[in-house]
């Protein structure tokens, strides 16, 4: 096993003034499961590429272990992948497909067919092993090319988008078995997506990128909590994340954000950090998730300096939550989620708080969280 | 010959020696015989080249740093001539192949393109082959290598299989139809077109990746349906290598080329140079908009997805509305609702022509 180390790696493309992937540094430790999440163009799949040995770097170094391979054959970098387009091999059964790696490497016959087998009962294809492509389902393609890279028991395992030709049914169950199965080989796997749930359920720790550029590298936990950027803010959590551009003031010794529809009492804590870093009279825009925005009684009566009045353009029930399209706070509509108990109706004012120990503030001009920035 | 060999005749010759493969073309361009066996020489100023073998991949010479002496030209071609494992002769199917790969060369110059099999081959390639185009370029692989994970691939099928050099890095691979009943999508009772091409689609999409999975590197396949040899195989070739050619041009981001995919593509590519520039330089102002790399992208998956803008919105990852809006501003900016069939299909017609005329 081994972790993956990148040095200022760089890709330009001919033609391409603007590098697909910028400088990207990073040190993905030995059995980790990374996953590089960022909207479509925003060099991630490059990057799998580059480790791949798909596409040539064109500045920076790349370790795998120790050894330096920018220069080594991906057949050489004991390495597997599994790509968004698996293309299983049409002319070839089950066993076939998955031993064909093996057989280029001239492994023996009884190791192939040890391999191949041991992959299909973790995989439970089994019994698909005579089948041709053709006669299988997605779900069941899929995991026969997971079986042609499990069968090398490479060091490190490369995922490019795999469960997007799925439908959302299969994509939620593949998306458990993949988590598992790497937990069983304790192998170093680094997964693209662009899906933040996958990135959020699956990860380790989650790579947010955007031209080319990492945004913030973190765990699950700390990206959703601890957005550095308006950018990793807005990408990760759904609904998304609130933006209400407005200011903070100074009323009576307190700290009050104001904005369209919107006069709330900033707690003490935050208040502090934001005068300290004088963003008193200056625009900002403050993020708010939507589940901190309150319905229930007993947190608007916790909280009456925080309280919002707003009338609902939309009402969506999920029966187990609610998401509300309130208008008037800002431009756009913000969204709050709330219980779908809640019996609140379209067209109906209601009276909310928001929970303002958890918004984030960031600065209009570098998009930075300033909680989170020195 | 290997590279210690080379080394001790290195010591013997007191000069440089080098083993290289080198195309036939380079090989002629140096005064080289036509139809070389190994152990001839081509002479130029600094040297010469020692034919050691002549394969599907071109012409595996030794480079040596001076002119041969008549003595030691003789000793060197004896000495080749006393292996005894084959090495250093060309197989009898190796040569063969090259020599078919010479004869489609010759008809596609000379726009033959259903000129008869020639008899040796006639016999050979009697049934129905499954013509794929392999374009190939990475200085860190021998294409001996790559040509061996293309057999392996072809897996049961390989010896039925004709590898055919054509140009430098590039082969007419001919693999035999018996392959779409190996995929189980040939059904006599009810053929589907679509379905076999779909198969054939992944078929080069499996070679490709299996290819570069291996060796990296910038590797191009293109597929077409089932022909019969005798009477096809050079318009096969010449599809295939256009399909390529085309594909490389029009859709760079592309690794598999299929003929069925790129008929517009076709249009424009054979619209004289003149009448390009004169059509393009009378749109100018409407292809203004492909300049930007990311328009041109949401477009070419807009056409590809028939203009289904949900479906485009789900593909890209964006909101439906986010789309929409960007379409709109594509149409304040060129004057073309893609939405509507007739934008649609000028704005598609101007893409390809923006990619001919612009994009080099």
């Amino acid at each position: 096993m081994a972790g993956v180390r990148l040095e200022n790696v760089t890709k330009k493309f001919p033609g391409s003034e603007k590098p697909a992937v910028d400088n990207f540094t990073l040190e993905i430790k030995d059995k980790e499961f990374l996953v590089l999440v960022g909207p479509s163009g925003c060099g991630k799949s490059t990057t799998l590429r580059m480790i791949a040995g798909l596409e040539e770097i064109t500045e920076g170094k790349l370790y795998i272990g120790d050894r330096l391979v920018n220069d080594v054959a991906p057949k050489d970098r004991d390495i597997a992948m599994v790509f968004q387009s698996y293309a299983l091999y049409p002319h070839m059964n089950v066993y076939q497909n998955m031993a064909f790696g093996l057989k280029l490497r001239k492994f023996r016959k009884d190791e192939i067919d040890r391999r191949v087998r041991e992959a299909a009962r973790m995989l439970e294809i089994e019994h698909l092993l005579d089948r041709k492509p053709k006669a299988l389902s997605g779900g069941q393609r899929q995991r026969v090319a997971l079986g042609r890279a499990i069968v090398r028991e490479p060091q490190v395992f490369l995922m490019d988008e795999p469960l997007s030709n799925l439908d959302a049914k299969l994509r939620t169950q593949m998306r458990a078995n993949i988590s598992k199965l790497m937990k069983r080989l304790e192998t170093t796997c680094i997964y693209v997506t662009h899906d933040q749930i996958e990135a959020m359920t699956m990860g380790d720790r989650i790579v947010v990128m955007k031209d080319g550029v990492i945004q913030q590298a973190a765990d699950p936990d700390t990206l959703y909590h601890h957005p550095v950027n308006l950018f990793v803010a807005g990408f990760i959590g759904s609904p998304a994340m609130n933006f209400i551009p407005g200011m903070f003031v100074e009323e009576g010794g307190k700290l009050r954000f104001k904005a369209e529809g919107i006069n709330v009492v900033m707690p003490e804590g935050k208040a502090q950090i934001i005068r300290n870093k004088g963003y008193v009279g200056r625009e900002i825009i403050l993020g708010v998730r939507p589940e901190d925005i309150h319905e229930e009684p007993v947190f608007l009566e916790a909280s009456p300096e925080t309280v919002i009045y707003a009338g609902v353009e939309v009402a969506e029930n999920l029966g187990h939550e609610m998401f509300l399209y309130l208008a008037g706070l800002g431009k756009e509509n913000v969204i709050a989620r709330v219980d779908g108990r809640a019996g609140i109706q379209e067209g109906q004012n209601v009276k909310l708080a928001i929970d303002m120990n958890k918004v984030h503030v960031f600065d209009k001009e570098t998009e930075l969280n300033i909680f989170e920035n020195d | 010959m290997d590279k210690e060999k080379a080394r001790q005749l290195e010591d013997i010759l007191g000069v440089r020696v080098r083993l290289v493969t080198v195309s036939p073309q380079a090989w002629a361009g140096r005064g080289g015989g036509e139809s070389p066996k190994p152990g001839d020489v081509a002479e130029f100023d600094q040297g010469c080249w020692l034919l050691v073998k002549r394969n599907e991949t071109g012409l595996k010479v030794l480079e040596i740093g001076k002119r041969l002496s008549s003595v030691e030209s003789r000793l060197l071609r004896w000495a080749l001539s006393q292996r005894t494992d084959g090495a250093f002769l060309s197989t009898e199917n190796e040569a063969l192949a090259i020599r078919l790969g010479e004869w489609i060369e010759a008809r596609l110059e000379k726009d033959e393109l259903h000129a008869p099999l020639p008899g040796e081959w006639a016999a050979r390639l009697s049934g129905g082959v499954v013509p794929m185009l392999l374009n190939y370029e990475h200085a860190g692989a021998d294409a001996g290598q790559i040509l061996n994970v293309a057999r392996s691939f072809l897996s049961d099928l390989s010896d039925e299989t004709v590898i055919v050099p054509l140009r430098p890095a590039e082969w007419l691979i001919l693999a035999p139809d018996r392959l779409l009943m190996e995929m189980e999508s040939f059904d006599r009772e009810e053929e589907d077109p679509d379905g076999v091409r779909e198969e054939l689609a992944s078929l080069a999409e499996g070679l490709q990746q299996a290819i570069t999975g291996e060796w990296g590197g910038d590797c191009h396949v293109a597929v077409a349906e089932p022909v019969q040899p005798r009477e096809e195989l050079a318009a096969a070739a010449a599809l295939l290598r256009e399909t390529l050619e085309l594909g490389r041009r029009f859709h760079p981001e592309r690794r598999v080329h299929l003929p069925w995919r790129i008929h517009l593509e076709w249009l424009i590519g054979h619209l004289p140079e003149p009448a390009l520039r004169r059509i393009a330089g009378r749109m100018h102002g409407a292809m203004e908009p492909f300049a930007d790399p990311e328009t041109a992208a949401m477009l070419e998956l807009f056409f590809s997805l028939d203009c289904n803008v949900s479906e485009t919105a789900r593909r890209m990852y964006i909101h439906r509305n986010t789309l929409l809006y960007r379409l709109e501003k594509f149409k304040l900016e060129s004057g073309l609702d893609v939405r509507g069939f007739n934008d649609a299909v000028r704005a598609r017609i101007l893409l390809l022509l923006y990619k001919m005329t612009k994009r080099k």
